[in-house]
């Protein structure tokens, strides 16, 4: 590119400006504040854009006294001219574009393009020689040179540099060497912690051992202890036997004392024997006394009285008289049924007679005979049809009860006489039926027949023979009957009153025969039933004392019998006692009783004696002992028995730590926790060898892409290292023979010295990086050459660096215009056959 | 003659490979009674069994850890066989190697553990069988001398057995010195069996398989996959015969999954559908394998940022006790470079020779010297690869989404 013209609208004090540029070199000479520096920014914001306020450091040369802001400039580059407008507005200005030479109107697109990869950076970079930042050139190095060359070399600079940029803040957020918050960082920390953790921890084991020792240690003692307690235990128990001993032994002794030589050996049965015996001939004399008593007692009561005496001795007449007694009352009760028989009869008779008597008629009439009924019949027949009825209802009734009448006392006769009443009584009935009615009748009858009051004269007398005139004619018939009746009755009562009379005459023989009992028996005031009754009590009197002197006889005989047998067993059992106490030497069964009791009495002593040695023996005494010496085992004892508690304790302490320590030991031995803490730690090491994978991968894709970028520019880099000592070395008249570019620039003088950059002058170093510019924007030239601008570059150099770098600028110029900008009319004048804009004659000031 | 040949039971020792987050505490305990639940399978058996005695070689726990519940355990289990009168012999290996006073270890009166010098021990069993037993413990850590060379030639018993705890020369690597051998020197000897130990695979190292390393008895990472348990030898005249049976509660598996989905969710449902599927009787830590190229970058993000196994550890928590398993880490499986389909691709391989190397890698470990678990873990091809894969997935990312230059 070569810059032509410029038209500067408005930009810092340029208002309205045109300048013309020439080439290869344009110098620019003006004073301080002449506008120089801002017509070389001018030159890089149209070429680049505008600055924003934050960007320009140096102001945005905004003009003071117009509003036109930018302006125009004209290139040249491959033979094309071009102008670019630009002018305020965002994104660094409105740009306009055109192709002069072909005259065509061109977007910014296509401006960028042309410009493109240059932007102002990069420009001031490799194109802009403004003097040195000493500071930064002293830090720079080979990176930095090269990353400025890479910048330009490599296609996608920017997205790759964007990736360095990326994958350094991934790592630096994995780790960095001094950090403490990035994530392997933490880790690791977390792993020393751990480490220390599971350290400490380390100290289980050993309590582990020590625990194990101790335990077995405890364990030791405790055996022992309880060995010592098994010995005292049994020495306690001896003491203690012997103190159970000692009552025994002095009991023992005793009983001992009262043994006798000779012990009582009876039989028990024997005591028994006797005893048995002696007790049933107690029961056996009281069982004859009371016998005898009983003898006495019946004795006693068989004394009679009088009349008892009376009817003993006359006992057999009394017994043959009283066996006719029933007979005797059936004969007075048949008299007494006949009396009353006859009472009734007699009752009956006047009963029937009366009515018959009532007509005036002074004896009852006699009876029809059959002819004179038959004519009566035949009379009646023909007064009277008109109640057939009733007639023969009361005639069949009436027949009716006679049959059954004589029925009844036919049987009577045969059977009971019960039934001879129930027939009499039928009869009595039917009797006074018949009377009855015959009362009513009349009254209705006799109005029937009182009309025929006639009779014929037989019929009268009939009546006056028998009676019965005074009867109604239609009642003769009927009256037959009860006439009839009547005379039965009269002669039932005649038979009746002589077998009555026949009766009383028996009673009264037997009573006669009674008179020998007058004493005793007679009230002629009774009659024969209570003279009965009176034979009767007499007799049943007899009987029973016959009977009574009959048992207390009999009685009076068995006790007598067993009066006997109880003797033949008293004597039996007499013997048998007597022998007994004889065998055992006593007199009496109260001694044997005491002897009994001593015997018993030896008995028990015998065996509490063997109970006792028993005992004794239970005990396994190991010495004798002196009954006496109660005291001292009971001293012994009190003393062992603390003693064995103490050790006891003892036990029950080390049996508590004994526990205590298992416990813990097994606490120890279940205790995850170690475990866990050294499992973390290998997952803390398995994730951090993770994340360093991860790290170096960053690490190593970082290396990698920059080996590849260099690479990528491996060509420019070493030309540019060349070329920057060749021109250094121009410079400097061959003073300095090499430049070297690694960490850090060092030269080489001409007699091989090296040194680093911060050991030389200012002017020097200023030389150096001239070069370096020179160097750097010649490397590019094939690619873009834009105009080199040495911006009061030579202020600090000699004369002759001076004059050298002049040759050395008009020698580049060849392949880029240079625009040297300077105050200095010295170094203005150096350029004397170059273009000259001087800025004194535009402003009408010259400082000389 | 019958007796049990076990090692490495590495009691009370944690897991590796885990992580902290996610895992429920029942799992926890489980996990840390499983050292314990196989080694008191192995006494249990002995009893059930009657064998004539036991033979332990070595590295049943890590005397540095000092773990107490180890030891109790330990004074148990052999009690539990004194009580029944059943021999235990014991060597220490080099991590629980001893030099101390042998009574001071308190074990009962039926185990024998044998000194830091070969010694020979004779047993005579009910049948009458006479058995002579040569080993020794570790003093410390390594032992660098050719034990081997102590043990005597076979005795005038009717079985001769050794016990050494160590590595075959040329059939094991090692990074220490662990009492080394060659098969030849121990074969010279002429017993009738070694019972082996230290390496954690079980294997036979001859063809009768008299010579064998009965394996630890509990997996504790994923490289210790497969059944684990002890050997009972049992004699058939006059050979020996050893059979394997299993006491591990946990097993460790890898399970390769063909990624079907695209999102992560769909992933981890995948994985868990596959999972259950397989009906596991015993519990399984697994190690999930995926193939990276059925796997999109989001995928692929998410996996290498750890975030899948978070979510998927959270979702596992509600599942493992019913299908038995438990998801312990995500592993891409055939990853391949990408970046030189890339435009500026030629420069990126060509910078990768230079980058990957092991003293970069030593280098960029620097700042980890003090915590050894870092560079022992990182420092081998696998770790490196996949430093390697994740660095190159960092960039293809980036490229992918930049697209092309503009």
């Amino acid at each position: 590119m070569i810059i032509k013209t410029i038209d500067i609208y408005g930009y810092g004090k340029w208002v309205d400006q045109q300048i013309e540029f020439s080439a290869p070199i344009q110098v620019i000479y003006g004073p301080n504040e002449a506008g120089k520096s801002t017509i070389i920014d001018f030159i890089t914001s149209i070429l680049f854009g505008f600055q924003t306020k934050r960007q320009a450091i140096h102001g945005q040369y905004q003009p003071k006294h117009s509003h036109a802001y930018g302006g125009e400039l004209v290139f040249e580059q491959d033979g094309i001219t071009y102008k670019v407008i630009r002018t305020a507005g965002s994104h660094g200005g409105n740009v306009k574009f055109t192709n002069l030479t072909d005259e065509i109107e061109l977007t910014k697109a296509d401006f960028d393009q042309i410009i493109a990869p240059m932007n102002r950076e990069l420009y001031s970079e490799l194109f802009y020689f403004g003097g040195v930042d000493q500071t930064a050139f002293y830090k720079m190095g080979l990176d930095d040179l090269r990353w400025r060359i890479q910048k330009i070399g490599i296609n996608n600079a920017e997205s790759w540099f964007a990736l360095q940029k990326q994958i350094d803040k991934q790592a630096a957020e994995l780790y960095a060497p001094r950090g403490r918050k990035r994530v392997i960082n933490q880790q690791l920390k977390q792993h020393d912690d751990l480490v220390e953790k599971i350290q400490a921890a380390h100290q289980q084991f050993p309590e582990y051992q020590e625990l194990t020792k101790q335990l077995a240690v405890l364990k030791q003692q405790r055996l022992q202890a309880n060995q010592q307690l098994a010995d005292q235990q049994k020495t306690l128990q001896q003491k203690q036997q012997q103190s159970r001993a000692l009552p025994l032994i002095k009991e023992i002794d005793q009983l001992q004392q009262k043994t006798p030589a000779q012990l009582i050996d009876i039989n028990d049965h024997t005591f028994e024997l006797a005893r048995q015996l002696n007790t049933q001939l107690d029961s056996l004399t009281q069982q004859t006394a009371q016998n005898q008593a009983q003898v006495d007692q019946i004795h006693a009561t068989i004394k009679l009285d009088d009349q008892q005496q009376f009817l003993i001795d006359h006992q057999q007449q009394i017994e043959e008289l009283g066996n006719q007694l029933n007979r005797q009352f059936e004969l007075c009760s048949q008299v007494e049924l006949l009396e009353q028989q006859i009472k009734r009869n007699q009752q009956q008779i006047d009963k029937l007679t009366q009515p018959l008597l009532d007509n005036g008629a002074s004896r009852l009439p006699d009876l029809l005979t059959d002819t004179e009924i038959s004519q009566v019949n035949q009379f009646l027949q023909l007064t009277s049809a008109r109640s057939p009825k009733k007639v023969k209802a009361n005639s069949a009734g009436v027949i009716i009860g006679w049959v059954m009448a004589m029925v009844m006392l036919i049987l009577g006769l045969f059977t009971n006489r019960v039934l001879i009443i129930i027939g009499v009584s039928i009869v009595g009935g039917i009797v006074g039926y018949q009377w009855y009615q015959k009362k009513q009748p009349i009254s209705n009858d006799s109005v029937e027949t009182g009309a025929d009051n006639e009779l014929p004269k037989y019929l009268i007398a009939i009546g006056k023979r028998t009676g019965l005139d005074n009867f109604p004619i239609d009642q003769w018939v009927s009256v037959q009957g009860q006439i009839r009746q009547i005379n039965d009755l009269n002669n039932n009562l005649d038979i009746d009153a002589n077998q009555q009379s026949n009766l009383k005459k028996q009673l009264h023989d037997y009573l006669v025969q009674w008179h020998f009992a007058d004493h005793w028996l007679f009230n002629p005031n009774l009659d024969n039933r209570q003279q009965l009754e009176n034979v009767q009590q007499l007799v049943n009197t007899a009987q029973q004392l016959q009977k009574k002197q009959q048992q207390k006889k009999q009685q009076l005989q068995i006790i007598d019998q067993l009066q006997q047998t109880n003797q033949q067993e008293l004597n039996q059992k007499q013997i048998a006692l007597q022998k007994i106490l004889n065998d055992n030497q006593v007199q009496s069964i109260t001694e044997l009783k005491q002897l009994a009791e001593e015997q018993k009495q030896q008995q028990q002593n015998q065996s509490r004696l063997n109970m006792l040695q028993q005992q004794l023996e239970q005990l396994h005494l190991t010495t004798d002992l002196n009954v006496n010496s109660l005291t001292e085992i009971n001293a012994a004892t009190n003393q062992l028995e603390q003693e064995v508690n103490q050790h006891q304790s003892e036990i029950n302490q080390l049996s508590n730590q004994i526990s205590e320590a298992q416990t813990r030991l097994d606490m120890l031995a279940k205790d995850g926790s170690y475990y866990d803490l050294r499992q973390r730690l290998n997952n803390l090491q398995t994730e951090i060898n993770a994340n360093v994978t991860r790290w170096l991968g960053l690490q190593f894709a970082q290396k990698w892409l920059e080996l590849a970028m260099n690479i990528a520019t491996k060509g420019r880099v070493p030309k540019t290292l060349e070329r920057t000592s060749k021109y250094f070395n121009i410079m400097t008249n061959q003073h300095y023979v090499k430049v070297n570019f690694e960490d850090q620039i060092t030269v080489v003088a001409a007699d091989g010295t090296s040194f680093e950059i911060k050991e030389l002058s200012r002017g020097t170093l200023e030389q150096l990086y001239l070069a370096l510019v020179l160097a750097l924007a010649v490397g590019f030239s094939d690619e873009m050459a834009f105009p080199i601008i040495i911006d009061d570059g030579f202020v600090n150099f000699d004369v002759y660096r001076t004059q050298a770098s002049v040759k050395l600028v008009h020698e580049i110029s060849k392949t880029n215009q240079i625009i040297f900008v300077t105050a200095d009319k010295r170094q203005a004048e150096m350029f004397s056959h170059d273009a000259m804009l001087n800025l004194t004659s535009k402003e009408e000031k010259v400082n000389d | 003659m019958k007796f049990i040949h076990a090692a490495d039971l590495h009691l009370d020792s944690p897991f590796l490979g885990l992580r902290d987050e996610a895992m429920p505490e029942s799992l926890e305990t489980i996990i840390r009674q499983s050292t314990f639940e196989s080694a008191k399978q192995i006494f249990t058996d002995a009893i059930d069994q009657q064998v004539d005695f036991v033979l332990l070689a070595g590295d049943l726990f890590d005397r540095n850890e000092q773990s107490v519940a180890a030891k109790y355990f330990l004074d148990q289990q052999l009690q539990r066989l004194n009580e029944v009168n059943i021999p235990v012999l014991i060597i220490f290996g080099n991590h629980d190697y001893y030099a101390g006073d042998i009574e001071q270890l308190g074990f009962p009166a039926n185990t024998f553990v044998f000194g830091n010098q070969v010694e020979t021990h004779q047993l005579t069993l009910t049948s009458g069988e006479t058995v002579a037993i040569s080993g020794f413990s570790f003093a410390n850590q390594w032992v660098r001398e050719r034990m081997i060379n102590d043990y005597p030639q076979r005795q005038a018993v009717d079985w001769h057995l050794g016990m050494l705890h160590g590595s075959a020369e040329g059939i094991h690597s090692t990074e220490g010195v662990y009492a080394p051998f060659s098969i030849t020197e121990l074969q010279a000897k002429n017993y009738d069996y070694w019972a082996l130990g230290h390496i954690h695979l079980r294997q036979s190292l001859d063809e009768e398989e008299t010579i064998n390393y009965a394996g630890n008895t509990q997996g504790r990472h994923i490289n210790e996959s497969g059944p684990k348990g002890y050997l009972l030898v049992e004699s058939k005249q006059h050979q020996l015969q050893s059979s394997f049976h299993a006491t591990a509660t946990i097993d460790w598996q890898r399970y390769l999954i063909r990624a079907t989905g695209v999102t992560s969710t769909e992933l981890i449902n995948q994985i868990f559908a596959e999972l259950s599927e397989q009906k596991f009787k015993q519990l399984q830590l697994i190690r999930i394998e995926i193939a990276a190229d059925t796997l999109n970058d989001e995928q692929i993000a998410e996996i290498n940022s750890g975030q899948l196994l978070t979510v998927l550890q959270q979702q596992n928590q509600t599942i493992w006790q019913q299908y038995h398993f438990w998801v312990t880490s995500i592993k891409l499986t055939e990853v391949t470079n990408q970046l030189n389909d890339t435009i500026d691709g030629r420069f990126f391989t060509e910078a990768e020779a230079d980058i990957f190397t092991e003293t970069q890698y030593k280098e960029l470990l620097q700042p980890f010297a003090k915590y050894q678990f870092v560079a022992a873990e990182i420092l081998n091809d696998d770790s490196e690869q996949q430093i390697h894969n994740f660095a190159t997935q960092t960039l293809v990312t980036h490229i992918k989404n930049e697209g092309a230059a503009d």
